[in-house]
């Protein structure tokens, strides 16, 4: 029986994998689960695995292929009748695609697939069609799609080509040369369509409040040397920032939610999303349930994943799931930020720079560290009364939090 | 300028003609008296008498025969046979004598007739009264084939047919004779053999067809433009010779051909028609050329269902043309 392995659906709103390295040649004996591919998408790496035993009979993607999901990669030829094994299985348990995420799942199995006008078209233009997205079906070039990026190309050369009279000659390079054309890489496509999808879908909101966090560092400055003794992992600020929102979350439970159309799903646990800079563009692991770990736990859970992340080692579940986010905008000195919702999550948080700012209490001026919580919410699931609560809290805890740790 | 039915084009034409030239005269099944199984030759015998209006045996080799010979003698015959069905009898006649008495004569001889002959289905006439037999003359150099789609070039194909020189077999689809009516001048024109006529000017696809189905595709172009498609709509109107060079830059413009016909698709109009274009403009080719026609069963069935299912219609049209404007 043959069986055809495909692009399976690695995380939330992953359209496509792009194959690294095959590990099996055609013709090749496998045994079931053992690794067919490598493949990397703008979120995570992954071996796809030989869902049964069997003989590689063709690859249908090379090297360097991106592959949209569901489309084939290879065919297995098995023993097997296929009866009980009719069943695609799911190389991702554990997060089926949100409902509120149309995963734009583009059949693109036509892409390269060029008629002979558009062939004719495209080399009479000097266009690369490679770089023209088609609107046919299986995402072909058309011939419209050519016209349309020819008439494009052409724009702007015919304005710049009449010089002005009296214009000084351009130096010997082209204007053109002076700009770089870099392909959108997978990771920076996706977060492009994401941002746009938030900034253009969601009504955000946005709040500011400031917490007096001198207790705080005084606490952190006592403990630090020898948390790092005692658990072998730095103790940053981030981590109580952390607690702090997922205890103003279990406080202000509306906020840990997110939008589905027909529904607002209310979410029990509390999955943190981290915003982490990597070289490569931002990710956004999640840590789960992490209302139910200790302050110590937490470090270490995000000293884990943040490392996982800047390794490129994320897998599909490290990246999903979560039901807030928090980012730790402070931490390149920003004071202020206006961040952009994770969709289809309710809110994200962000921790700016602690400052030292003369401060008034009680009538009398003193110097305190501060530190500036901005809160972007989606007005659709709450309303700013509550939203303002929330913040409240965090803010609350994160001024007390000295207090009630203990190491 | 008069609102005229198909069929009455066509009266309009055989009387003017007949008026005009008195070479011309009609000859066929019921004809005379009768005036035609389809009206077509009405009025007539009491305009022109039973010289020029001649009704004749059951006998299709005979009319055709007949017809052959008046015209070697100097006569403008109009035959008609009362339905393409029973134009067999009469094939040996048409393609080994009057398809070939230009060449085989060298020029000495011509063989000016016209053979009228209803055809096609969606009329409730089954096996005997439904065929579309145009591709087995297609094929046949020396002859013309024409068919009209509308009541306007009716009238002026007949016109052009019986002033042609040559053989002309002039089809005419007799769903269409009470279907469909439009203005017909009533003075003398004519519409050129060998000429397409563009129905509807488009950018997203090119379909060509003929008679009836014309006549569905240009409603299916009109439901498609609600949807942002646009239809490029050609008639062929003449089935050979073929308007080869309007048909190619038809093809070439949109880079999508759909040929539609009723006949049925193996070894059809549209297989030469694709064939043309891809000989001669594969380079302007977007898309595989399509085409939508009849089922390749033996004949039209007399039950209603299956009569439906076998002919195309609007939607089984837009159906297709979507399918070519979305490759």
């Amino acid at each position: 029986m043959e069986i055809e392995i495909n692009m399976p659906q690695l995380g939330e709103s992953v359209t496509e994998g792009l194959v690294n390295r095959w590990l099996v040649k055609p013709g090749e004996k496998v045994v079931r689960d053992q690794p067919l591919c490598e493949v990397v998408t703008e979120k995570v790496n992954a071996e796809i695995p030989a869902s049964h035993a069997g003989v590689v009979q063709d690859l249908a993607a090379g090297e360097g292929d991106i592959i949209p999901v569901g489309q084939r990669l290879c065919t297995l030829f098995t023993d097997e009748s296929g009866e009980e094994t009719g069943v695609e299985p799911d190389h991702s348990p554990g997060h089926k695609p949100e409902d509120s995420e149309p995963s734009v799942q583009q059949d693109r199995s036509q892409k390269l697939r060029y008629s002979p006008v558009v062939l004719r078209l495209a080399d009479e233009h000097g266009l690369d069609l490679k770089a023209i997205s088609g609107t046919g079906t299986g995402g072909r070039v058309t011939r419209k799609d050519v016209l349309a990026a020819a008439e494009m190309a052409n724009e702007p050369a015919s304005e710049s080509s009449p010089a002005p009279p009296g214009a000084l000659p351009l130096p010997d390079e082209n204007q053109e040369q002076r700009v770089e054309h870099r392909t959108v890489d997978p990771i920076r496509r996706m977060i492009a369509e994401r941002m746009v999808r938030s900034a253009t879908t969601i009504p955000h909101a946005w709040t500011v409040m400031e917490a007096d966090v001198t207790d705080l560092v005084a606490f952190r400055q006592k403990v630090k040397n020898r948390f790092f003794n005692q658990e072998g992992v730095r103790l940053t600020y981030f981590p109580f920032f952390v607690q702090a929102v997922i205890k103003g979350l279990q406080e202000y439970d509306q906020l840990n939610a997110s939008w589905h159309q027909e529904h607002i799903h209310q979410h029990r646990d509390v999955h943190v999303s981290l915003a982490v800079a990597t070289d490569k563009g931002l990710l956004v692991p999640v840590i789960h349930q992490a209302n139910r770990l200790s302050l110590t736990g937490l470090v270490h859970a995000m000293d884990s994943i943040i490392k996982k992340a800047r390794a490129g080692k994320l897998t599909p579940d490290d990246v999903s799931g979560g039901t807030f986010t928090v980012n730790n905008t402070g931490a390149f000195g920003s004071v202020v930020s206006m961040p952009i919702i994770n969709p289809p999550q309710s809110g994200i948080v962000t921790m700016e720079a602690i400052v030292k700012r003369p401060v008034v209490i009680d009538d009398m001026i003193g110097i305190r560290s501060m530190v500036n919580l901005c809160f972007s919410f989606d007005h659709r699931i709450v309303d700013g009364a509550v939203a303002g609560q929330f913040l409240q809290s965090v803010c609350r805890h994160l001024q007390v939090m000295a207090r009630e740790s203990s190491f | 300028m008069a609102v005229k039915n198909y069929i009455e084009a066509i009266t309009d034409a055989l009387a003017l003609e007949m008026r005009r030239d008195e070479r011309v005269f009609v000859m066929g099944e019921d004809v005379g008296v009768r005036g035609g199984v389809f009206r077509a030759t009405a009025g007539l015998l009491d305009e022109f008498g039973p010289q020029r209006v001649l009704d004749t045996p059951l006998a299709e080799a005979g009319i055709v025969g007949t017809a052959i010979g008046a015209a070697l003698n100097g006569m403008l015959p109009v035959a008609e046979i009362q339905f393409v069905d029973f134009i067999l009898p009469a094939v040996n006649q048409i393609i080994s004598e009057a398809a070939k008495i230009r060449y085989r004569t060298a020029g000495d001889f011509h063989c000016p007739i016209v053979i009228r002959a209803p055809y096609g289905g969606g009329v409730h006439g089954a096996l005997y009264h439904s065929q579309c037999l145009e591709a087995l003359f297609t094929h046949v150099p020396g002859l013309k084939v024409v068919t009209p789609a509308s009541p306007y070039d009716a009238k002026g194909l007949l016109l052009s047919a019986i002033r042609d020189p040559d053989p002309v077999l002039f089809f005419e689809h007799k769903r269409c004779y009470r279907l469909l009516k439009g203005d017909v001048p009533a003075d003398d024109y004519t519409v050129p053999i060998g000429k397409v006529a563009v129905r509807r000017e488009g950018s997203d696809i090119t379909v060509f067809s003929y008679g009836l189905m014309l006549h569905f595709c240009q409603e299916a172009a009109e439901d498609l433009a609600s949807e942002g498609i646009s239809v490029h709509l050609v008639d062929l109107r003449t089935l050979l010779p073929l308007d080869r060079e309007s048909i190619l830059a038809a093809a070439s413009r949109t880079g999508k051909a759909l040929i539609v016909h009723e006949d049925n698709k193996t070894h059809g109009i549209g297989a030469e028609v694709a064939a043309l274009i891809s000989e001669e403009v594969f380079f302007d080719l977007d898309a595989p050329i399509m085409r939508l026609c009849g089922p390749d069963v033996p004949a039209m069935p007399y039950s209603s269902p299956m009569e439906k299912y076998y002919m195309l219609d609007q939607k089984k049209i837009a159906d297709k043309m979507r399918e070519l404007a979305a490759f």
